[in-house]
């Protein structure tokens, strides 16, 4: 073996970043290959970040000590608070960044790290060695009929394999204890538009080859799934007068609790809408969409369609939604966010040009679909590791998600357990009441999506404690046990908590208008800098908006936070029971042989998770806990 | 109980009396085993050679000796009540030679069944839902025709179906509401407040018309109730002691004496009751007796037949009628009190202030003397019967786990639909409104076992026969 590292980062996309930081801060030493070492943290999709779900995730990343946040602060020209009319518990951050300034951002922040290694190269094989496997027991033929019969067997008897390393293409060789595998769009990638196909993970960049197969000789599945982008017009070329607005929050407000201010000036966006004509362009020339014809086979997501999909399957609408996004300051493209799509250039030079405000538009990069390798996650622990190779964690796209936001969350989680991996620690499981990232990967393991998985805020049953405002109260302890939060991080942290519990002691006194603050901070109308006056005015001077705003929420929710604890409490008493790793669960009495099949693909941890498997009913959770206790008590 | 699924159970399965045939029942891996250590079969067949659900007419051993006739039912696993194997063994109905057949099974290797074992081992095996589970144990202690019937429709799952339908509309709505928060930069509403709110209201009335056509299956499983009700010393427990023939309340002359519910079970002609005295309910007694009355109230929710005592030497106050009239549940019967000490024009003038109850049998009565006593006895049976043939045929019977879920759901929804009301875009008022929404689905869910945990299941399963 060549050089050794403890933990090798395979991709230098969102998910890859957060991987290798996270392990890093955690004293790791780690070694992120990538094919161009100057395309890490490039925005393939959309320049933005953020969005319903999505932004509660970024700040889920940023109180756990993740870069995203600071970079999006760093490079974001158009700052959004989504949902701020409603309940503060689905506010969702959004910003819009520099295409060309963020993945300079992450690439200095990556370099002030010590414990980074970058390398270029093309990783064609990951290194394992066999595990000494349990003997084979009397009456376990029935394993070898079964489909995915090794995954059978990694359930009950554990990894048959331990990553060694990886082997580039050009033979150089690393060692490691660990390997994350974070390659997006990349494995076995293939870019279509129209009729053309051209084999690459984003425009001008080549596709991973050597990996998949490396994948299935360890024993992993492959699935396929697709994506896609929009066309980018000429910023000079469009209409704005035919548009309307959409500005910005002004002041705007930063994902990070580190970020004081936004310093990037900032600009507007653009909405305009597709038509009825646009749509018989699409109509007229469905056959020759690669979705349509039958060239593209996989799956794409359900909730960020294709302007052919929505044509098709909102066929009585006659317009759809487009945001005109800039990709930068200085940056002529225009990001026409909403049609995305993979018809040929003709189709969407006519359909473009019948959109209102661009009828002179100048496309500079036709939109186009993607096609890639992705390894279902029925595979997958909720730790991110591979069930049948030890040491060996998966995360972003190759788990079937889609979005920045989903693969750096969970970059940054395999990068924590790829550390727990290295010291012989149990991993780090967010539970669904503590993150929108616990709930993701809950369902990425529980429910393996047959399609890109995106985050919602209705995916999580405990919105009203898992708001974007008090991430950090979630969050934040944990990264510091971890090692995740620095010093300086922790300091302000502990600040905004001390003057949130201020406030609060203080609202117990003041009044605004003759109304009590306490009553006054619930009512819908309450504002941070009436509440900051009427402090004030009691001779304490708290200037932290963070913390009032922070006090407003609390305080309106008070009431639903009660009853959302006892929803949590029956929650837990479930998911407070684990199942013993691995269980047999041919020996389960009573179990129905669906429920057991069912079982043995997730190979659920706890009680309550196996009770959210799909086609596991009450009866067959009852029969579980009865033996896991009865086993229990045998052995007291 | 619940853990060990691997053991064969064995509990008679009849009544602990005399009867032309009993059952001894029997389930579980070893089943067949035993069942062979102790039955014979004519021509020497063997009971584990025999496939499917088959009866055969043989022998069964009390000891090594004595052997007397029975059918043998052998029913095979999956396709039995428990879907593991099972054998019921009909015999002579005698507590004794039953208990012989028992303890022969439990000598043989099987344990004794615990209360619900059977129907536990249904429901764990997937056999049945939670509710169906619960219609068992209504079943077993249901008394009359239309409880049974109400019951069986119970076990055959028309709660979880009518609650399905709740529960489908009470999802979409909130799918539509989870939209209307996650595709917030979509320029459509996708469901307007006022169609919430009519849609909520619509399901919360489901809700309502199913617990107001539903019978309590705990007041099923006992005795009617009648409750003594009155002005405080009008000679309730006095009354009761007559009834009851024990001298179980205290009495004495000053007022209010009666400070808590007591109960005893009485025979009103063929038919047995459950005789509550209460302590008095009137406006104008001291403060401590507020408690009792308290008592009084909640249990004057679960009677089948108010007697209201009525002291003939003095007039009873205003506001006794009032609350008599909140307590409209229940069929009355009038006993005009202390017929002996009354002038005749005062028995008149009460029997005159009792008017306003319509159509309630009026009884004049000396409960210290007993006179009159027997003709009020007859007056509560007829009321009696009158009441339990008003229960609606059709009516759903709930346990008071699932009358609780739906109150809790229905309840949940009222807020919801309060929120919606204030509310001018479903937007303002979507992220409580999915809470409650979601809180109302869990509730809904419990009915039908989908939410379930430890206690929730030993309650359920306690409230068992054994045998069934």
């Amino acid at each position: 073996m060549g050089i050794a590292f403890d933990i090798i980062v395979i991709g230098g996309g969102h998910a890859g970043i957060e991987a290798a930081w996270a392990a890093a801060r955690r004293g790791a030493e780690v070694a992120l290959v990538t094919m161009k070492a100057d395309a890490i943290g490039r925005l393939s999709c959309n320049p933005a970040f953020g969005g319903l779900g999505k932004g509660q995730m970024v700040r889920e990343i940023d109180a756990l000590g993740g870069l995203m946040g600071l970079a999006a602060d760093r490079a974001g020209i158009q700052f959004r608070m989504l949902n701020r009319s409603k309940g503060p518990a689905v506010w969702a951050p959004r910003a819009q960044a520099e295409r060309n300034g963020y993945p300079k951002i992450v690439q200095e922040l990556l370099s002030q790290s010590p414990r980074i290694q970058i390398i270029e190269g093309a990783v064609e094989r990951i290194l394992a060695r066999d595990v000494p496997g349990p003997a084979e027991r009397p009456g376990d033929s029935a394993a070898a009929e079964r489909p995915h019969g090794d995954m059978v067997d990694a359930t009950r008897h554990g990894p048959r394999k331990r990553v060694t390393g990886v082997e580039l293409s050009d033979g150089r060789r690393l060692g490691a204890q660990a390997v994350v595998v974070t390659t997006g769009t990349f494995l076995r990638a293939l870019m279509h538009c129209g009729a053309d196909q051209t084999h690459g993970g984003r425009i001008g960049e080549a596709a991973a080859l050597g990996l998949s197969d490396s994948l299935r000789t360890l024993g992993l599945e492959l699935g396929r799934l697709k994506t896609g982008t929009p066309p980018r017009v000429h910023r000079d070329s469009i209409d704005y007068s035919r548009c309307d607005l959409q500005a910005g929050d002004d002041p705007p407000t930063p994902f990070s609790l580190m970020t004081d201010a936004i310093s990037q000036p900032q600009v507007t966006c653009w909405v305009t809408w597709t038509n009825a004509v646009a749509h018989e362009h699409i109509r007229a020339n469905l056959h020759r969409a690669p979705m349509y014809s039958g060239q593209i086979q996989s799956r794409g997501p359900r909730y960020c369609p294709s302007i052919e999909d929505k044509v098709v399957r909102f066929a009585e609408k006659d317009r759809h939604q487009v945001f005109l996004e800039p990709e930068g300051l200085s940056d002529e493209r225009i990001y026409c966010n909403g049609i995305s799509t993979s018809l040929p250039r003709d189709v969407q030079d006519a359909v473009v040009l019948e959109i209102a405000g661009l009828e002179k538009a100048r496309i500079l990069q036709y939109g186009y679909a993607v096609e890639y390798d992705f390894v279902p996650t029925n595979q997958t622990r909720l730790s991110l590791e591979a069930k049948l190779v030890a040491g060996l964690f998966l995360a972003g796209q190759i788990n079937g998600t889609s979005g920045y936001e989903e693969a750096g969350a969970q970059g940054l989680v395999a990068g924590i357990n790829a550390v727990q991996f290295l010291r012989g620690e149990e991993p780090i499981v967010l539970r669904r009441d503590e993150a929108y990232i616990g709930v993701m990967i809950d369902d990425l393991v529980t429910r393996p999506p047959a399609e890109p998985y995106r985050m919602f805020t209705s995916r999580a049953e405990y919105r009203l404690l898992l708001r974007a405002d008090n991430a950090d109260q979630r969050l934040t302890p944990l990264g510091r046990r971890l090692g995740t939060v620095d010093n300086e991080r922790w300091d302000r942290f502990t600040r905004k908590v001390q003057a949130v519990a201020a406030i609060r002691e203080l609202a117990a006194r003041g009044a605004v208008d003759g109304v009590p603050l306490a009553a006054w901070m619930r009512r819908p109308d309450a504002d941070a800098a009436t509440l900051a006056e009427a402090l004030a005015r009691n001779g304490t001077g708290l200037h932290c908006v963070d913390a009032l705003e922070q006090a407003l929420i609390d305080a309106k929710y008070s009431g639903y936070v009660d009853r959302q604890a006892r929803q949590i409490e029956r929650f837990r008493r479930l998911e407070s029971l684990p199942i013993p790793d691995p269980i047999d669960y041919v020996t389960v009495p009573g179990l129905r042989a669906e429920a057991r099949e069912r079982l043995l693909g997730v190979a659920p941890r706890t009680l309550g998770q196996a009770a959210r498997i799909s086609g596991i009913t009450p009866a067959d959770v009852t029969v579980l806990w009865i033996y896991i206790t009865g086993r229990q008590r045998a052995r007291l | 109980m619940l853990e060990r699924l691997d053991e064969t159970i064995v509990a008679i399965a009849t009544a602990p009396a005399r009867g032309a045939v009993g059952i001894v029942r029997l389930s579980g891996p070893t089943t067949l085993k035993i069942a062979e250590g102790m039955i014979r079969l004519p021509h020497g067949a063997a009971l584990s050679a025999q496939r499917g659900s088959t009866r055969h007419n043989g022998e069964v051993g009390v000891d090594e000796s004595h052997w007397l006739p029975a059918t043998v039912y052998l029913f095979r696993a999956p396709r039995s009540y428990t879907r593991q194997d099972l054998v019921e063994i009909h015999s002579i109905g005698s507590p004794a030679i039953l208990e012989a057949i028992r303890r022969r099974a439990l000598a043989l290797g099987a344990r004794p069944a615990e209360a619900g074992e059977f129907t536990a081992r249904a429901f764990l095996h997937g056999a049945m839902s939670l509710d169906r589970a619960e219609g068992v144990a209504t079943l077993i202690g249901a008394q009359t025709d239309t409880q049974l019937r109400a019951s069986r429709r119970m076990m055959e799952g028309a709660l979880s179906r009518r609650t399905a339908e709740a529960r489908d509309t009470l999802a979409e709505l909130l799918a539509l509401v989870e939209a209307d928060i996650d595709f917030a930069e979509e320029p459509i509403e996708f469901i307007a407040p006022s169609e919430l709110k009519a849609r909520l209201g619509a399901v919360n009335e489901q809700l309502h018309q199913l617990m107001a056509g539903a019978a309590s299956a705990e007041r099923l499983e006992l005795l009617p109730r009648i409750l003594l009700f009155g002005a405080p010393n009008a000679g309730k427990s006095s009354l009761m002691n007559q009834l009851s023939g024990t001298s179980r309340a205290i009495c004495s002359a000053a007022a209010g004496t009666t400070r808590d519910v007591l109960s005893a079970p009485i025979r009103v002609g063929r038919a047995e009751a459950i005789l509550l005295d209460t302590a008095g309910v009137d406006e104008t007694v001291e403060e401590v007796i507020t408690a009792a009355r308290a008592m009084t109230l909640s249990t004057a929710e679960r009677v089948d037949v108010v007697c209201w005592v009525v002291d003939a030497t003095t007039a009873d106050p205003a506001a006794l009628h009032t609350v008599l009239e909140s307590l409209a549940v229940a069929r009355v019967v009038v006993a005009v009190n202390k017929c002996d000490r009354a002038s005749a024009a005062e028995i008149d003038r009460a029997v005159g202030s009792v008017g306003a109850v319509g159509g309630a049998a009026v009884c004049r009565v000396s409960a210290t003397r007993g006179e009159g006593v027997e003709v009020l006895r007859a007056r509560l049976e007829e009321a009696l019967t009158a009441h339990s043939t008003t229960v609606d045929a059709e009516a759903l019977v709930l346990t008071e786990r699932q009358r609780q879920a739906v109150v809790e759901a229905a309840r949940t929804l009222s807020r919801a639909a309060e929120l919606a009301s204030a509310a001018t875009r479903t937007v303002d008022c979507a992220d409580l409104v999915a809470f409650e929404l979601r809180e109302a689905l869990d509730a809904l869910g419990a009915i039908g076992g989908e939410v379930t945990t430890e206690d929730l299941l030993g309650r359920v399963f306690a409230r068992f026969c054994i045998g069934k």
